[in-house]
């Protein structure tokens, strides 16, 4: 049961990795919210204060939820497969949750 | 507005008892591995922590548009923007921990107590490295004109 966990967990870590880094990096996807006007947006306006953090975020963790759930009720079958891809798994999400808070601090020093 | 303070003061509760769950898994892991398990609380932790994250979310998630406009735009982005830097690096510091404490309490429901994977005790360090960042980011943006 624990190879099964580590496999869906790996792919949870790799999915909301990937979510933020692409929604991060593309703004594909972002809704925005306006808070001195109290309404969301796909598109804000220039000169009006906006945060993409709620879609961001919410996004990232609900990838993390369903990925988990996804790859716990779809794992591959065979002990020695599930153990040989949670490794791979893992490590692809480790690499891309670093690249995720690298490229952010990046971002937010370099900002404007 | 008295609530959005009232919610500050519980969101950094929260976050102080985050902080110490997570602390205290990754140190209860470390000693598993070096053969000292106990798994009462290595099932505990995950559970406290998960509760812990959900109300610091939640909570933060009510008082950040307060904190855009009247704290950051009226006066870190002019006065101190180093601190509203921080403090952006913070929240998406905080949304990237959720996968990994969603990972540390499936794995530590799904393993055996006296085992546990370096993936396990990996995500519970980083968490609470993580959240101990955080823990500190937040209070040195919210002391910028406290003392």
């Amino acid at each position: 049961m624990s190879a099964r966990a580590r496999f869906a967990t790996g792919v949870g870590t790799l999915a909301a990795g990937a979510v933020y880094l692409v929604m991060t990096t593309t703004r594909a996807g972002v809704l925005f919210y306006l808070p001195t006007r109290g309404t969301w947006t796909w598109s804000p306006p220039t000169g009006v204060i906006a945060m993409d953090w709620f879609a961001r975020s919410n996004a990232t963790l609900a990838a993390a939820a369903l990925a988990t759930w996804a790859a716990w009720r779809w794992a591959p079958s065979d002990p020695k497969r599930r153990a040989r891809w949670s490794s791979r798994v893992w490590a692809l999400g480790w690499t891309v949750l670093a690249w995720s808070a690298a490229y952010t601090a990046m971002w937010l020093v370099s900002r404007p | 507005m008295p609530w959005i303070k009232l919610g500050l003061v519980l969101h950094t509760i929260a976050a102080g008892a985050l902080t110490g769950a997570v602390t205290h898994l990754a140190l209860v892991l470390w000693r598993a591995r070096r053969g000292r398990p106990n798994p009462r609380l290595q099932r505990l932790y995950p559970a406290v922590a998960l509760g812990c994250y959900a109300a610091v979310y939640s909570l933060g998630t009510l008082i950040y548009p307060r904190y855009r406009v009247a704290v950051r735009a009226e006066y870190l982005d002019e006065h101190a923007p180093a601190m509203a830097v921080l403090f952006d690096l913070k929240e998406n510091l905080a949304t990237l921990l959720g996968p990994l404490l969603l990972a540390a309490v499936v794995l530590s429901r799904e393993e055996d107590p006296a085992r546990p994977s370096r993936a396990l005790l990996g995500c519970a360090a980083v968490v609470a490295l993580g959240v101990w960042f955080n823990l500190v980011s937040g209070l040195l943006v919210a002391s910028v004109r406290a003392v």
